[in-house]
């Protein structure tokens, strides 16, 4: 007897019904909250506990980068001021013998990757990788007084 | 069917099947690579292999999963149904290919195990822009896995259709995986709306095919009132609106049976191919064998057996034919036992 498969096979379809344009919605969402790749306004910016305490350049001025803590923790911020030859970087973040993948840099002008506040950022290093070199392309260490 | 043992059985439509499969992939891989190098040529090649694979193998999977209903809905369909599930171990070993390198491209280059950093790179999880997409591939992938695993027929018997098909259903869970996947990873750095765009309509087309599907079945479903006899059986319709050759479908004590019309004379079996459930009552009979719409397994409309050497069976019903009509006992018989056919009056028929 299938019957029951059949039954359980359409109610299955009906909870997709809603289920799907609920992760469509919440990934339009995501899109128009965009706190990782608009740049205009961290995500949690009424939050924001503390201001950049400095800026720095990556890529021979081509990229800035800037570290801000928020309620949520610690927040590293990276800002595309000229394209880039080529745009696909990987940003980790190298602290004590570990090093943490943070995401990708693309062709988009920002992108704000949060820290696990796990990490002990004193003294961590943020590094950029090429994917299309496979090399370290530059590194910025953080000072050993960042919280 | 049953009998022996072959890995594939292979056949001409199964190789054309194939053939025009791989033919489509490979093309949409070299169009999708070649389109991206000339319009992008600052983007990185392994992004660009990295996106054709997940592209395709998402797209593929739109098709597959659009064939079921579409099937249910038009007859013409069905040829694309016969073979999809080499449709669906080409979509996973894609899939796989596209975890494979995003997990080296992304993970590979830290001294933390890839799979360890795949779970504990990005934990916002309560970040919509930044929610953690990539482990709802990978538990898309592992779902995936599990049905190209045991797609083989081996694997149906095995497990018997029931427990098969129920894990095969998996399907719908991997696409809503994926759906996140690509709506929470690829679509929030992709801001083109067209993109997003493609994505909804492609959901949507699928949900309103199955919904679609799913009332027609649900009508089949919900019949009753059948007029019943002393004897317990039910009058289900007239002859004559049986097509020769052809099945009706009727929901009788909670499943479905195939009344069949062949050689002047009617037969009752049950509605489930042993294969995988297929809608025997929506094949036909060729050579006086009920045979599935979906991959050809052949039934005696009298018996409910496969001709030998095929070992496969199907419950038969009671059936009487009385003044044109055709009157069906609702409880089954064990599966194969033979039934007298009611016999017709058909119009030029001796």
């Amino acid at each position: 007897m299938i019957g029951p498969k059949r039954t359980m096979h359409r109610r299955m379809w009906w909870g997709a019904a809603f289920t799907f344009p609920a992760i469509l919605i919440l990934a339009w969402m995501g899109r128009e909250e965009g706190p990782g790749y608009s740049g205009e306004t961290l995500p949690a910016a009424a939050a924001m506990k503390a201001s950049p305490d400095e800026t720095w350049m990556f890529l021979e001025g081509a990229m800035s980068g800037a570290l801000f803590l928020t309620d949520g923790g610690p927040v590293l911020e990276l800002q595309r001021i000229r394209p880039l030859k080529k745009p696909d970087v990987l940003v980790y973040l190298d602290h004590g013998e570990k090093s943490l993948l943070l995401g990708e840099v693309g062709t988009q002008p920002h992108r704000r990757f949060a820290v696990p506040g796990t990490v002990d950022l004193g003294g961590a290093t943020v590094r950029l990788y090429s994917l299309a070199h496979y090399e370290t392309l530059d590194t910025h260490t953080l000072n050993e007084e960042t919280p | 069917m049953s009998h022996g043992y072959q890995f594939v059985g292979w056949n001409r439509q199964k190789k054309l099947y194939d053939l025009t499969l791989l033919g489509a992939v490979l093309s949409y891989l070299l169009l999708f690579i070649v389109g991206s190098i000339v319009l992008h040529p600052d983007a990185v090649i392994d992004m660009i292999i990295l996106r054709a694979l997940g592209t395709c193998a998402f797209v593929l999977l739109h098709v597959i999963l659009a064939i079921g209903p579409l099937a249910r809905l038009d007859r013409r369909w069905l040829p694309l149904l016969y073979n999809r599930r080499h449709m669906g171990v080409t979509m996973f070993t894609l899939a796989l290919l596209h975890g494979l390198l995003s997990l080296l491209t992304y993970h590979g280059f830290g001294d933390t195990h890839p799979l360890v950093s795949l779970f504990t790179s990005n934990t916002r999880y309560d970040s919509l822009s930044q929610f953690p997409f990539q482990p709802l591939g990978f538990f898309a992938l592992i779902l995936l896995f599990l049905m190209a695993a045991t797609s083989h027929d081996f694997w149906l018997a095995t497990l018997t259709p029931p427990i098969w098909k129920t894990l095969h259903m998996g399907v719908y869970v991997a696409y809503g995986l994926l759906l996140g996947h690509v709506g929470f990873g690829f679509l929030q750095t992709e801001t083109h709306p067209a993109l997003f765009g493609l994505l909804a309509a492609g959901c949507l087309t699928l949900l309103a095919l199955h919904l679609a599907a799913a009332g027609k079945e649900t009508k089949l479903d919900t019949q009753d009132g059948f007029q019943q006899d002393g004897e317990g059986y039910l009058k289900l319709c007239e002859v004559l609106e049986i097509p020769n050759n052809r099945g009706r479908m009727f929901f009788v004590g909670g499943d479905r049976i195939a009344v069949f019309r062949y050689d002047g004379r009617v037969s009752a079996i049950s509605n489930a191919c042993q294969h995988q459930n297929g809608p025997l009552g929506e094949g036909r009979v060729i050579d006086g064998l009920v045979t599935c719409p979906w991959h050809g397994f052949q039934y005696d409309p009298a018996t409910g057996a496969s001709p030998p050497p095929f070992t496969e069976k199907v419950p038969t019903f009671n059936l009487k034919v009385l003044n044109g009509s055709v009157w069906v006992h609702p409880n089954p018989n064990p599966p194969g036992t033979y039934v007298n056919p009611g016999l017709v009056e058909e119009p030029g028929h001796a």
